[in-house]
């Protein structure tokens, strides 16, 4: 329950139709897409940094908790809240600044969808390379705050590698600008590690990211293989070869089934797995790098076929990139798991994630961004069956040890969140969490911002 | 202190020659010692903490003289005997090293496995990879690949109390808490001292083919610049001078040569100069212009845009000034050539501060000498930075055991 006089104040900030605080409304900002929940107290929707200034100032006055809030697409509890308290949310904060065409450098505000983004660039011939899956609703602010991936990042890097500039309201109650048009700037790289520091550091109100030229032109090939393990080995082969493509993506059968069934997308569905690769570049260089990817492909016995336009293409991207929200209908409640392994491990990871899914009866459908090793097993169960949710949870966790293992680690793109705290050990020692911890307290002393998230407490 | 120190290893000397070796313009540690494994470097720097003693840690000596005046210090730690290569895992394209392995010898090692680390800081072939990660030192591959901070994966730190620490790994995601290789990135050892280091490898292409082209003045420069970072070829490193001379490479991605060279020419509308050559051979010709020691080198941090006008700039100032650009960076070396008074000198960094500012950029003092880095703040730090930087030196390193004095505000 908020204190009247503290509702009193933020009405007064933001404005009263951009104060939400009954039952109904808090109920719908409990959740974001994992299996987390946390109500808040209060949610606002911001519309300046000087809102979220005094937002934060007025929550550390008053010892309050405070939250940053996009979209809510994160797939690990980052946007929950468990300790209560404010929701900041940037969502109306979704215009482009500025597109500087000459330094290749696109200003933003946090609350702009990824791919909102995309299209005002592709416009202009260019793109911003990272390109999560949930790149239709995800916010920019959300994907830099977790860092977040994307197909496309096997070729381009992942968010990080894009960021210029980041402005901040930090915990301290200042707006405070690091980098922004030059590649670099002079002191610690502090826009390096607010990159996937999931709002726990301060709240991003404008962000400088880095534009690249469009490829030009692409070609897009479908193998399906009869085992997983060729399919897997397949990755690291056409890299060994040489050739980067700019995706290298998976997708097991259960996924393969499933998308044909719900999306009516023309994947071969007695496949045990599908590898959907795109080399991108000026038309000219397409050809010799596709006949080099199709040599090694037959070879290790796939049956390979290209997309032969723009339609094709789109159609086996549409299975790609529709394939969570294909699973998500069989069953009332999901995981998307997320680990990492060294690529050349992939043929074994999965091979033992089956016998781990086996042992604790676990239905799922494994997708990857195969060519930097991330695993995305969707495990689907009905979150009102205890006995199976707790299956579920022990699973998870031990394809987390799994991954690390093997030289892996338990979050290749969707962050730690409240989810993957307790995995944090398997990673990490007293010594390397007290650091990760001093971090913290130097930007947010009192321990408000996003608290109870990425560090055990 | 003396004994306590000497208990920790043989590798320990007090001796006056060896120490004259390990000092950073003329200010002389009482001590140097010789790590060759992660113990003894932990070791050390537990003792130096408990002991309240100050340390430089030295790889090859090559950073030494970089950014401001290094105070005075107990102990230099050199890490060049500390150069195993831990892993490599060619089948992943990921190598571990400990940082005092030269990166030349790294190089060597991948390429007998047709891979190669993009990473060309010049004269860099004989500075340790702790070094130049520390330094956060890069070349001309920068353009394609980016710096260390896209290429390191993972590091092992001794922090400044002599616990050692893992961050990141070896794969090429990993969101698991916070990023802190990107904060010991370039942070000159002013927070712990790189241990080890994980990095991404690349295949080694069969060949690859540099053009050339000479521009006219700096409009034509930036027009061709412009060309070039709006053009999606897979322009690998792109190197300028102040002649207005721009070179660049592609790999040929097992195009015919000559196809290539027709279909970039065509693409960039000019008939470019050109030669092919292997990976083996590459090599950006940069070196030559950072050996000199002699003049004072400063650093241009500015918006791409604006390369071709620090050419121009400097092209009007009095004799010119030789410069070299790594453009899609923005950022430009220019040697102070032609001017002996320390007061010269300074009053010339001062101006052209003022000039990189109105190109809405920042100079750094790269390399000078000591009067020089005494009169003037040889980094062009902002003020939100300079003041997180400090709170977190404070953090992380708060009995000052790292020398003090070479990075921003003095850290």
């Amino acid at each position: 329950m908020v204190p009247k006089n503290l509702l009193k104040k933020l009405v007064k900030i933001c404005g009263r139709e951009n104060v939400l605080y009954s039952p109904t409304d808090l109920y719908l900002y409990e959740y974001d897409a994992s299996m987390e929940r946390g109500k808040p107290d209060v949610v606002v929707f911001v519309t300046s940094a000087q809102d979220i200034q005094n937002v934060v100032r007025l929550a550390v006055a008053e010892n309050i908790p405070y939250t940053p809030r996009g979209s809510a697409t994160n797939l690990a509890g980052g946007s929950v809240t468990p300790k209560g308290g404010i929701v900041i949310e940037t969502a109306r904060m979704n215009r482009i600044l500025e597109i500087d065409e000459e330094n290749g450098v696109a200003v933003v505000e946090p609350g702009l969808y990824n791919l909102q983004l995309q299209n005002e660039l592709a416009s202009r011939g260019f793109v911003f390379a990272p390109d999560p899956a949930s790149q239709k609703v995800s916010t920019l602010g959300g994907n830099v705050g977790m860092n977040a991936g994307g197909p496309h990042c096997l070729k381009y890097g992942v968010t990080v590698n894009h960021v210029l500039g980041l402005e901040m309201v930090l915990p301290d109650g200042e707006i405070a600008r690091f980098g922004g048009y030059t590649q670099e700037t002079p002191g610690y790289d502090i826009v390096g590690f607010m990159n996937g520091s999931e709002g726990t550091l301060g709240i991003f109100t404008k962000l400088f990211l880095k534009m690249m030229p469009a490829p030009g032109g692409v070609e897009t090939l479908l193998a399906d293989f009869d085992g997983i393990e060729q399919a897997a080995g397949a990755v690291s082969a056409i890299i060994a070869a040489g050739i980067v493509p700019a995706t290298l993506e998976y997708m097991d059968q259960t996924c393969i089934k499933t998308v044909v069934a719900s999306l009516n997308v023309d994947y071969p569905t007695s496949a045990a797995a599908v590898l959907i690769i795109e080399v991108d570049g000026p038309q000219w260089s397409l050809a010799p790098q596709v006949t080099a990817i199709e040599k090694i492909l037959k070879k290790l016995g796939a049956r390979v076929r290209s997309a032969r336009d723009n339609t094709e293409r789109d159609a086996l991207w549409a299975g790609r990139r529709g394939a969570l929200g294909a699973m998500t209908r069989l069953k009332p409640s999901v995981v998307v798991f997320d680990g990492t392994v060294p690529r050349n491990k992939l043929p074994l990871v999965l091979v033992q994630i089956d016998d781990i899914a086996r042992e604790y009866g676990l239905f799922y459908g494994t997708l990857l961004h195969a060519g930097d090793g991330n695993i995305h097993p969707i495990i689907l169960y009905d979150e009102r069956d205890e006995e199976e949710t707790q299956r579920v949870h022990e699973g998870c966790d031990r394809i987390m040890q799994l991954c690390v293992n093997e030289g892996g680690t338990i979050t290749g793109e969707h962050g730690v969140g409240i989810e993957k705290i307790p995995a944090m050990k398997y990673l990490f020692g007293e010594d390397e969490l007290e650091v990760m911890k001093q971090l913290k307290d130097v930007f947010d002393p009192q321990g408000l911002c996003n608290p109870g998230k990425v560090l055990p407490a | 202190m003396k004994e306590a120190f000497k208990n920790i290893s043989t590798h320990f000397s007090l001796q006056e020659d060896e120490i004259s070796r390990y000092a950073v313009r003329g200010i002389r540690p009482m001590a140097v010692a010789h790590v060759e494994n992660t113990g003894e470097l932990c070791q050390w720097l537990k003792e130096c903490w408990h002991q309240r003693a100050k340390v430089n840690v030295w790889g090859a000596g090559g950073f030494q003289e970089l950014g401001g005046a290094l105070t005075a210090h107990d102990i230099t730690v050199t890490t060049s005997g500390h150069h195993k290569i831990v892993d490599y895992d060619h089948d992943n394209f990921t190598v571990t090293v400990k940082s005092g392995l030269l990166l030349g010898e790294l190089a060597n090692t991948v390429k007998q496995h047709n891979q190669f680390l993009p990473y060309n800081p010049a004269t860099g072939a004989d500075k340790t990879i702790g070094g130049l990660v520390a330094a956060n030192e890069y070349g001309s591959l920068c353009f394609f690949f980016g710096t260390a901070r896209d290429l390191v994966l993972g590091l092992k730190i001794v922090l400044a109390d002599g616990r050692l620490v893992r961050f990141g790994g070896k794969t090429m995601k990993n969101v698991a808490g916070y990023d802190l290789c990107k904060l010991f990135i370039g942070s000159m050892g002013t927070l712990g001292v790189i241990d080890e280091i994980t990095l991404k490898l690349y295949p080694l292409p069969q060949e690859l083919i540099r053009f050339e082209y000479s521009a006219g003045d700096s409009d034509a420069c930036q027009g061709f610049l412009k060309k070039i970072y709006r053009s999606n070829l897979p322009i690998w490193d792109v190197v300028a001078d102040s002649r207005l001379f721009i070179r660049f490479t592609i790999p040929t991605l097992g195009i015919a040569g000559k196809d290539l060279i027709d279909k970039v020419s065509s693409q960039l509308g000019e008939t470019l100069q050109h030669s092919s050559f292997s990976m083996r051979e590459y090599s950006t010709g940069c070196d030559d212009f950072f050996k000199s020691n002699s003049d004072t080198l400063v650093k241009w941090i500015v918006p791409k845009s604006r390369v071709s006008d620090v050419f121009a700039y400097l092209n009007g100032q009095d004799g010119g000034m030789p410069s070299l650009a790594y453009p899609g960076r923005g950022v430009v070396f220019t040697r102070i050539t032609g001017y002996e008074k320390t007061e010269q000198i300074v009053n010339l960094c001062k101006k052209f501060r003022d000039h990189a500012r109105k190109l809405d950029g920042r100079l750094n003092v790269y390399r000078a000498d000591i009067p020089v880095v005494q009169k003037l703040d040889v980094w062009d730090v902002d003020q939100n930075t300079l003041y997180w930087s400090k709170a977190l030196k404070k953090e992380y390193d708060p009995q000052g055991v790292f020398a003090s004095g070479r990075f921003v505000g003095g850290i």
